[in-house]
């Protein structure tokens, strides 16, 4: 089991590779011009060598030596430059897959999922990817050099050369060993970092509640334990340092050793020149750096199957289906257009949060949904907007199932209207117009503006239209927020709406405002409206009570008053508030 | 760019003696790695002897040891600086003004502490070590060279200036385009964040594709950035390889000049050409130290900022003695920044009763609870606990006079217990704790979880709905026992189940008293002794609701809305 899911997350790996456009031709001059480069490297100590040997008056020699260098700058700036080159390339063409996909999954992901972590699908995991391939190039040019290296030397003298080789084992123990140690203590920095940035970021939105209480002291006294607690783990995290810088640079200690003393041995036999052994020298620099440099491959393939098996899931999740057989207007068009609820039942995760519910939208009516809160009743709208599919039963329009409609156009042709009237980043006119394609001209937009009762605030601004409204308008006002969702509504001119009305936010006078604009935009539209307040039950047409994820019972108020506990219960508390805001 | 450093670097006790070791330890390790050209060009000299090889194999062991030691000692002196600078920010944070909390965002302060303090710490305990090396490293090289030939020393002298310019030269551009790069990565994960926290909005408008565009957009800009730093980073390669063939052809072939004139030999030569691939080793250490203080400079200058901030006094001239006094506010003026929220603003609290505070939203109601607590101070005017001068008291035993329930009570992660008796010093006995639970109608709600009062409330309390949590703040305050209850719109944003429980438990609280409350309910304003209503920071009149209700007509007007909305 274990093992077929290593497979197959290697599979992800490639596939993805596969998928997103790489510039290949890149990563090919990448090779090539760096295969170049080494070839002139491993060369060049063989020059030095006839330098040392005394030939430093040969003009010749020196001059060639004087080029070779030349040409490996030159060399080695053309292969950096493919290699500097090639990664922004393929990091944005794996984002340029990943996004779409990220945009398109069905509502449950984004409710599994921190928005955070989808973030770092798209900022952080395409630049594991994209170094795991430009370290897999750069194999190539480590093989060749090693192996160059070693066959060189092997031609210059097989004693030292055989006498060297226990070192590749030695350098994979050692990084093996080292590598073990520092990821276990790296895990409790990780571990701590997160605890004490949790601690902080807990504390400071709070600053309020922590000095009206005076508890500076106090929680100045808590930081120290964690603070000292970082200091701890980060400790440990050196404590492995201060073994295991020693035993990564014994490498080069060990290497450079054997081929004095043992070289130096040979020499004094007579089976070695002086100017091999410096050759020797020379060339055991590439062992070190290159075998290493497989070790970090390893390191960075794991990161990007890591990496990949997250982007695999976003993939594997599947889109949103848009396309289906027929199109929203031409079934909501029916004088029969409900919208009907039928055996419904739902969970987020473990939790049940509607248990075969049934219930109707009348075409054309005024429909309450009242209930206790947590009961059920925003799911019930995120049916109806088909922002989740139930997990049994269906939704209808008319007589038609949700599913052979048209997704797309379902959404915007059932306008849901929430208490927390989101906006995003950009002038007051792109939202107004917010998932509208066509072109619509200012008139109409400010025509919205007004029966929302938008349109005073907007001409205060100097900008008016073009005001920018920050990140999730938050440079307005909840109430200014909450009217520019309306004139969207407006805009948008839907046969059904959902409002889900809660404005404990705002104060009295727009408020007032809000509701006199809601009034109008549920003119002449089939209305659902998630209700809290039960003064205007009289006025609905139809009233739906919602407990415990499912329907108690539902009809006119002057019914549901006699036959419904529940609803005569909420009824009586609201009446006795009445009776303290009646004033004489 | 120094400057801040300077400035910080005293603002906290650093670590010295261990500052100073490492500086020891590292020109400890520059000398031994000084020793080795001298054996080596000896062995390349042809001169393999067994004293050469043992003092070879001796400073190289050594050093390998040494290794380990010196960065254990550099990342616990890196450790210990970190714990300074994030006890003295955080000390800071606690006691700045709330004006503080206003204008930088709860996360950046995080990362400031988190985040920007490591940054520091490596440079401060990076820095000093590796300036002392190079330039000791420097004269050391300088001086044996010119024992062999002044010329040599000289030519390497005159050079290093060119080498460290341009080096720096190019940090400030690679640093320049770096920072580019990391603007338009925020710009991007700010772009992806807001998108995909507004899923359900882009869902319900089906406006997918027109995002995915913008979307593509927005990794396009980042590309081109990026892009860019690339091709930058990518200078440094031609730029280092000429910088050192330069200097290395320098010694290749004046040194053969010498060498034919017999001026030195080869052993010297050779010796040479190792101290000059040293030498420049040190140099590029001293370049990414350059590059890393550059890329630090932004952390230390938002330390910087935040540590010479100003700190809220605490102590001051008396404690607060009798609690059975009024309140007087007398012509407070406050502005947030330009905008003018209380002006000129006067009237009473008296003692024992509850006080109202009503009107239009905006109007300043919150304000004045703030003032009262001195989180901010007025702009003019001033208020006055029995004739003394807020200002006069002692500021831990001022605010301890209050107990403030907010709309959104926070609550700690941790347990239900630990909530309850936030905030107080003494110890308090199970049967205090059942009390108030029961008084704060929350008791209930505690037997049925099986943990009882140590039940986890979750992270910012958010395995409790907001009623639940309002209540535990409810019983918080019944704990706290203070004289003055400031309640700001407690009973906002809960359904009508939990408002009806949340209500009865204040009034409970509510007795015996004095109450200053900000509400929109009108059940509450009626039954207030005193209702001060409040429009355009300033006050309009004050009195009981039928006093009120028959003086002012934005009153009645606002009774009215209050009566009208609620009905739809």
């Amino acid at each position: 089991m274990n093992d077929q899911k290593r497979r197959s997350s290697w599979g992800e790996f490639f596939h993805l590779i596969k998928t997103s456009k790489l510039p290949w031709h890149l990563y090919f001059f990448q090779i090539v011009s760096s295969l170049a480069t080494t070839t002139i490297l491993l060369s060049m100590p063989l020059v030095i060598q006839q330098i040392m040997e005394g030939n430093i008056f040969d003009k010749e020699i020196v001059m060639k030596y004087v080029y070779m260098n030349i040409g490996s700058v030159a060399l080695l700036t053309i292969s950096s430059f493919f290699v500097y080159m090639t990664s922004p390339i393929t990091k944005r063409n794996i984002q340029r897959v990943i996004w779409p996909k990220l945009i398109r999954l069905p509502m449950k992901e984004y409710r599994d999922n921190k928005s955070l972590n989808m973030i770092s699908r798209v900022t952080l995991d395409p630049s594991y990817i994209d170094s795991s391939i430009s370290d897999f190039t750069s194999l190539f040019n480590t093989t060749y050099s090693l192996v160059g290296s070693f066959v060189i030397m092997y031609g210059m003298n097989v004693k030292l050369t055989l006498a060297l080789l226990p070192v590749i084992p030695y350098i994979v123990i050692v990084s093996i060993v080292v590598g073990h140690f520092t990821q276990r203590t790296q895990h409790g920095v990780q571990n701590q970092l997160s605890n004490m940035t949790a601690f902080f970021a807990e504390r400071l939105p709070k600053i309020r509640l922590i000095k009206t209480f005076s508890k500076e002291d106090f929680e100045f006294e808590k930081s120290s334990r964690v603070i000292e607690n970082q200091y701890t783990a980060d400790k440990k995290r050196a404590f492995v340092d201060l073994f295991a810088e020693p035993l990564m640079q014994s490498v080069q200690a060990i290497v450079v050793g054997t081929v004095l003393v043992y070289g130096g041995y040979l020499v004094s036999k007579g089976d070695m020149k002086v100017s091999q052994v410096i050759s020797f020298y020379l060339y055991v620099q590439f062992i070190h750096n290159n075998v290493l440099r497989y070790g970090l491959f390893w390191q960075t393939l794991k990161q990007a199957k890591g990496a990949s098996a997250e982007i695999a899931k976003i993939q594997e999740a599947g889109e949103e289906k848009l396309e289906r057989t027929y199109t929203f207007r031409e079934k909501a068009t029916q004088p029969n257009a409900d919208l009907t609820l039928e055996n419904v039942s739902f969970s987020y995760d473990q939790r049940l949060a509607l248990n075969n519910v049934n219930l109707t939208i009348p075409k054309g009516k005024l429909t309450a949904i009242v209930g206790p809160s947590g009961g059920g009743k925003s799911t019930i709208f995120a049916m109806l907007e088909r922002l989740y599919e139930p997990n049994v039963g269906r939704v209808l329009i008319g007589t038609t199932p949700a599913e052979k409609v048209h997704l797309d156009e379902w959404r915007s042709g059932i306008a849901y209207v929430s208490q927390n009237a989101p906006l995003l980043s950009g002038t007051i006119r792109e939202n107004i117009l917010y998932g509208i394609h066509e072109d619509v001209s200012d008139d109409i937009v400010w025509l919205a503006a007004r029966h929302a009762s938008a349109e005073e605030f907007i001409r205060e601004f100097p900008e008016g239209l073009d005001k920018d409204v920050g990140e999730f308008g938050t440079k307005l006002s909840g109430g200014q927020r909450q009217r520019i969702a309306i004139a969207r509504a407006f805009v948008m001119d839907p046969e059904y709406l959902l409002l889900d009305e809660a404005m404990a936010s705002l104060d009295a006078q727009s408020e007032h405002e809000i509701n006199r604009a809601l009034r109008l935009l549920m003119h002449g539209r089939t209305t659902a409206l998630i209700s809290h307040n039960l003064r205007t039950m009289k006025q609905m047409d139809h009233i739906i009570v919602v407990n415990n994820g499912h329907v108690e019972a539902s009809g006119t108020h002057e019914e549901l008053k006699r036959t419904n506990e529940l609803y005569g219960d909420l009824i009586e508390i609201q009446n006795e508030k009445n009776e303290l805001l009646s004033f004489t | 760019m120094w400057k801040s450093y300077v400035r910080l670097l005293f603002k906290t006790k650093l670590p010295w003696f261990w500052l100073g070791f490492l500086t020891f330890l590292n020109i400890a390790d520059i000398t031994l790695g000084l020793l080795l050209p001298a054996y080596t060009s000896q062995v390349a000299s042809g001169v393999i002897t067994s004293t050469v090889i043992t003092g070879v194999v001796v400073v190289i062991v050594v050093r390998v040891v040494f290794s380990g030691i010196i960065r254990y000692i550099a990342k616990i002196t890196s450790y210990k600086i970190d714990i300074r600078y994030r006890k003295l920010i955080w000390n800071r944070l606690m006691r700045s003004p709330i004006k503080l909390y206003d204008d930088v965002k709860p996360s950046e302060m995080v990362s400031r502490t988190v985040n920007d303090t490591s940054q520091i710490s490596a440079v401060i305990s990076g820095l000093l070590p590796a300036l002392v090396g190079m330039v000791y490293g420097t004269i050391y090289i300088a001086k044996v060279l010119y024992g062999y030939d002044w010329r040599l020393s000289a030519g390497l002298v005159l050079y290093t200036p060119v080498y460290v310019l341009s080096i720096i030269y190019y940090g400030k551009w690679n640093y320049r385009t770096h920072k580019y790069t990391q603007n338009r990565l925020a710009g991007l994960t700010q772009f992806l964040s807001e998108l995909l926290v507004s899923i359900p909005l882009i869902k319900s408008f089906a406006n997918e594709r027109k995002e995915t565009e913008r979307g593509k957009d927005n990794i396009q800009l980042y590309y081109k950035a990026n892009m860019k730093r690339s091709l930058i980073a990518w200078v440094n390669t031609p730029l280092t390889s000429i910088l050192n063939l330069v200097m290395e052809l320098f010694v290749i072939v004046f040194g053969i000049y010498l060498v034919t004139q017999g001026t030195i030999t080869i052993q010297i030569w050779i010796a040479f050409f190792m101290y000059v691939g040293m030498y420049f080793g040190m140099l590029e250490t001293f370049g990414l130290m350059y590059t890393q203080i550059k890329q630090s400079q932004g952390a230390t200058s938002r330390i910087a900022h935040l540590v010479e901030n100003d700190l809220e006094q605490y102590h001051r001239e008396q404690e607060v003695h009798s609690n059975q006094l009024d309140l007087e506010f007398e012509k407070v003026t406050f502005a947030y920044g330009d905008k003018l929220v209380l002006d000129e603003v006067s009237f009473t609290v008296p003692y024992g009763k509850v006080t109202a505070i009503v009107g239009p939203s905006g109007g300043g109601k919150s304000t004045i609870l703030a003032l009262l607590q001195q989180l901010y101070h007025p702009n003019g005017g001033q208020i006055s606990f029995g004739g003394t001068p807020i200002e006069k008291f002692h500021l831990d035993s001022w605010r301890n006079l209050f107990s403030y329930v907010a709309q959104d009570s926070p609550l700690f992660a941790g347990t239900i217990r630990e909530n309850i008796i936030y905030g107080l010093e003494r110890e308090v006995s199970e049967s205090e704790l059942v009390n108030a639970a029961e008084n704060a109608n929350i008791l209930t709600f505690i037997n049925e979880q099986p943990d009882k009062f140590d039940a986890s409330v979750g992270e910012g309390g958010s395995s409790l709905s907001g009623g639940q949590r309002q209540r535990i703040a409810i019983a918080r305050a019944f704990l706290r026992n203070s004289d003055f209850l400031l309640l700001d719109e407690a009973m906002a944003s809960l359904d009508v189940q939990s408002e009806k429980a949340v209500q009865a438990a204040m009034s409970v609280l509510m007795e015996g008293r004095t109450a200053i409350v900000v509400a929109h309910d009108l059940s509450i304003i009626r039954n207030a002794d005193q209702i001060i209503l409040l429009n355009e920071g300033k006050v309009e009149t004050t009195g009981t609701h039928d006093e009120v209700l028959k003086e002012s007509e934005l009153y009645r007007q606002f009774v009215e809305f209050l009566n009208n909305t609620t009905e739809g």
